[in-house]
């Protein structure tokens, strides 16, 4: 089996880590060797935050390459199109949460600097060299939005994304039971598994 | 919910994913660890984590945040003079704050053993420098082993003590970042309960020592860290434990053309990612063979001296410095191997930076291009580099509702252009970013009451602030403080108190009123400096004019006293507001929360836009209501609903009233 890495991204205090942590676990209670890294320290002060998650028989360093990531998640908008730009392999899959926590610079420099459209986004992962899928979620219904990183997990599930790693929901709601307990484990799983 | 501190205490065999930091403290379980000491900072408050963890269940061992590095060195070196096993923890940086204390170490009879684990930090991620620390250890005369993942901190982490223990010398375990944060499949030995009945009587005596090193006393002593580190054969390690035959790993390969590496850590794992034929075309009959040493200072002379001779080309693959590079080299002259080719660092670039897969596979490229087929990954990652679609850079920043930026807000009305502010080590630090600017130079922990004396000195012209955290000042600040009463340095020290060590995860410090073990006395920073008899003026930031106005009359009396060549010194605001993401977290962790945001009245909005351009909390943006094509010419300012906390410290900002007042959206 070939290398799977998984890039995680978005701004320090949307739950990137979190997120990656549920498909690490995800993946290994399939039956997966996995290895992956967070972000910790400055950045998760509104900064760029990135978790990777690399699965297959032979990863060894947790870090991925440049433009060699199979599934890209992003929590954020401007996030999502600088993930590709930076990671993407050709013919890799987006998938992003379209919310906008606008940088520093776009609203310091308005009319200068601009956030990313979703025009850019499937522009530049639609070009003919890259063919990248691209997934846009969004649940206005969310009560908290710490909840925002969930919405791309229940969409790797209900979706089957992973199941050529042999991953079936059991292996998300396993995972989701290590890091999660009462309420908030109740809320995540419904996301993920509406009753 | 799975709960890690009884998997870290269970005393059966496991298996189990998680980072370095989390595995380091089940070796310390397993090993009798009695005493353990740190100061936060990043890559290893997460130690910390996972020994909060553990203590809920049971205490096997006693664990403080001391006020400062050195002090925590301190702490762990009594424990073990007196036959207890310690453990220092702490960032890389922090091993300068040691060093006056770590110095000394090997020359002591550490009877109960003491292990130090340094975070390195190759590749700057939360760090004013880019150190290696393996200089200061080679200083120090104190060992070194090297872990590359999870499973390896486990493990080195038992040989350290053992270690330790049987030559009652100091041990490093040297781990960097993406080590500590790394997370992969441990596999733990199971272990019995040697705490429980572990001999807790205090054992110094004199007689273990000597423990005083003054002058001509001292030779012996050194002598001693000599020796200790002569005895640190492979042959010697593997007759103390047979775990020491895991601690350098030989990686044979078929090349024909006699070509090997030698390297340590993760750069080890960087390697066999690149090596690996799923990530790059490798010419497999080129593969060099790999010499992957664990215990790193002293170097295994004879393994070494091996690999060399059996080699006719060896490239030392190491992070940072080229420390091991010019030992091997030493070795190679000593034992007189001239036909092997030592390739070492080749350019500036080799000695910074982390030594990442793309860093190795570029350094590998340079040394031997045959070692890839024309690698058509490389060419595309070249290739998608010349994109022209520009990146949004995004720099880390205050949060929403943050007492900092209030303040920095205030402050900046109160100082001209041409005045000089510096800043010090915290989240405070993040004000020498547009728009506040303010904090524009920067060294250390608590350097900067002393930087600002210096910048007064023949200087009457332009005023000088400067800015120190709370747990900064209990830990490095205070020196620098009773300098500038003690020669007359004239300034504005503003210390921004935010009641916790907010950068590294809310650790508790001397001014809260709770340690890590329970709840202690509070020493208010006032309290100290009105000891010191230095005038102090307390204020919340969010009071933000009164705040201007404090700043002004306080620069104002300084000058005043100047200019009468009065003998004067530092004057203080403790400019105060508790941290807003600490305290909004505990709030939303309560039934009864609900959250309230700040609305505009954009009727009222007068398009000034100051909340932006002055005040920037990164909750207000333009137009984020909008379909995003629309005409962007007509700003709008909107309040993002991810953000906003609703702390309203915003609205004294907006001179026409159109931030509405907190409420339920």
């Amino acid at each position: 089996m070939n290398t799977i890495n998984i890039y995680v991204t978005g701004v320090g205090g949307q739950g990137v880590g979190i997120a990656a942590e549920i498909i690490l676990r995800t993946l290994s209670y399939a039956g997966n060797k996995v290895i992956g890294v967070d972000t910790h320290g400055l950045a998760q002060r509104g900064g760029t935050v990135e978790s990777f998650v690399r699965v297959g028989p032979s990863v060894y360093s947790p870090l991925i390459r440049k433009n060699s990531a199979d599934l890209i998640l992003a929590l954020e908008r401007n996030e999502a199109l600088r993930a590709i730009q930076e990671y993407a392999k050709p013919s890799s899959r987006l998938i992003y949460y379209d919310t906008l926590w606008s940088p520093l610079n776009v609203r310091l420099h308005p009319g200068e600097v601009a956030d990313t459209t979703k025009m850019q986004i499937s522009e530049y992962a639609g070009a003919s060299n890259r063919n990248i899928e691209v997934v846009s979620l969004k649940d206005d219904s969310l009560k908290d939005i710490r909840m925002q990183n969930m919405i791309l997990i229940s969409y790797l599930s209900k979706n089957k994304i992973f199941s050529p790693l042999n991953v079936t929901t059991d292996h998300f709601i396993k995972a989701l039971s290590d890091l999660f307990s009462s309420s908030i484990l109740e809320e995540n799983t419904n996301i993920l598994h509406p009753k | 919910m799975k709960d890690l501190g009884k998997i870290l205490l269970d005393p059966s065999e496991q298996e189990e994913i998680m980072m370095g930091n989390y595995s380091l403290v089940r070796a310390m379980i397993e090993s009798g660890t009695k005493v353990i000491t740190s100061y936060p900072g990043s890559p290893t408050p997460e130690i910390a984590t996972a020994i909060a963890a553990v203590k809920r269940h049971q205490n096997p061992f006693y664990f403080e945040f001391s006020t400062n590095e050195k002090v925590a060195t301190e702490v762990a070196f009594g424990a073990s003079i007196n036959g207890h096993l310690s453990c220092v923890f702490f960032k890389s940086v922090g091993l300068n704050v040691a060093a006056d204390t770590f110095a000394q170490l090997a020359y002591m009879e550490l009877i109960g053993g003491m292990i130090i684990v340094l975070g390195d930090d190759p590749g700057l991620n939360s760090s004013q420098n880019e150190q290696d620390n393996r200089h200061l250890a080679q200083l120090a005369y104190i060992p070194v082993l090297e872990p590359g993942n999870s499973q390896e901190v486990y493990e080195m982490y038992k040989m350290a003590t053992i270690i330790s223990q049987k030559k009652h010398m100091p041990v490093i375990l040297r781990l960097t970042t993406h080590v500590c944060h790394g997370k992969s499949l441990v596999k733990f030995n199971s272990y019995s309960y040697r705490y429980n009945n572990s001999d807790l009587t205090p054992k110094f005596n004199r007689n273990n020592g000597p423990y005083i090193p003054i002058t001509s006393r001292v030779v012996p002593m050194k002598l001693r860290a000599f020796k200790n580190l002569e005895e640190l054969s492979s042959s010697h390690l593997v007759t103390l434990d047979p775990l020491f035959t895991k601690l350098n790993i030989i990686n044979k390969t078929k090349n024909i053309n006699k070509r090997g590496i030698i390297t340590a850590g993760l750069p080890y794992y960087s390697l066999l990612d690149v090596l690996s034929s799923d990530n790059n075309d490798v010419h497999s009959q080129n593969t060099p063979d790999i010499l992957k040493l664990g215990l790193i200072y002293p170097l295994p002379k004879e393994e070494i001296a091996n690999f060399l001779s059996t080699h006719k080309e060896v490239k030392i693959l190491e992070e940072l410095d080229g420390i091991l590079e010019k030992e091997i080299k030493e070795v190679a002259f000593d034992k007189k191997i001239y036909d092997c080719n030592i390739i070492g660092k080749q350019d500036i670039d080799d000695y910074m930076g982390e030594y990442t897969p793309e860093k190795v596979y570029s350094i590998l490229r340079k040394v031997w291009p045959d070692l890839f087929t024309t690698d058509k990954k490389y060419q595309r990652q070249n290739n998608n580099s010349n994109e022209s679609v520009a990146k949004l850079e995004r720099p880390p920043q205050l949060c929403p509702g943050c007492g900092h930026r209030a303040a920095f807000f205030a402050i900046k009305k109160a100082l001209d252009e041409q005045d000089i502010t510096v800043a010090d080590i915290g989240c405070h630090t993040l004000g020498f970013l547009p728009p506040y600017h303010m904090g524009e130079v920067l060294l250390c922990m608590g350097a900067s009451p002393a930087i600002a004396s210096g910048l007064s000195l023949f200087n009457s012209t332009r005023k000088v602030v400067a800015f120190i955290g709370d747990s900064t000042f209990y830990h490095a600040g205070i020196p620098g403080i009773i300098n500038s009463l003690f020669n007359h340095h004239p300034f504005l020290l503003i210390v921004m108190e935010n009641g916790t060590t907010a950068m590294t995860g809310h650790q508790n410090h001397p001014g809260v009123g709770k340690n890590f073990n329970g709840d202690t006395e509070r020493i208010p920073i006032r309290k100290i400096l009105e000891g010191l008899t230095v005038p102090v003026q307390e204020i919340d930031t969010y009071n933000k004019e009164k705040l201007t106005e404090l700043v002004r009359s306080e620069l104002k009396i300084i000058e005043n006293e100047k200019n009468e060549n009065k003998q004067n010194s530092l004057r203080v605001i403790i400019a105060k507001h508790p941290c807003m993401l600490k305290l909004t977290k505990e709030k939303k962790s309560k039934a009864d929360y609900t959250l309230k945001q700040v609305s505009i009245d954009q009727s009222q909005c007068t398009k000034i836009f100051s909340c932006i351009s002055e005040f920037a909390c990164p909750s207000f943006s333009y137009n984020q209501d909008q379909d995003q094509d629309q005409d962007r010419n007509d700003n709008k300012l909107t309040v993002n609903k991810d953000l906003c906390i609703g702390d309203g410290s915003c609205r004294s900002v907006c001179a026409s009233k159109a931030i509405l007042p907190p409420a339920k959206q």
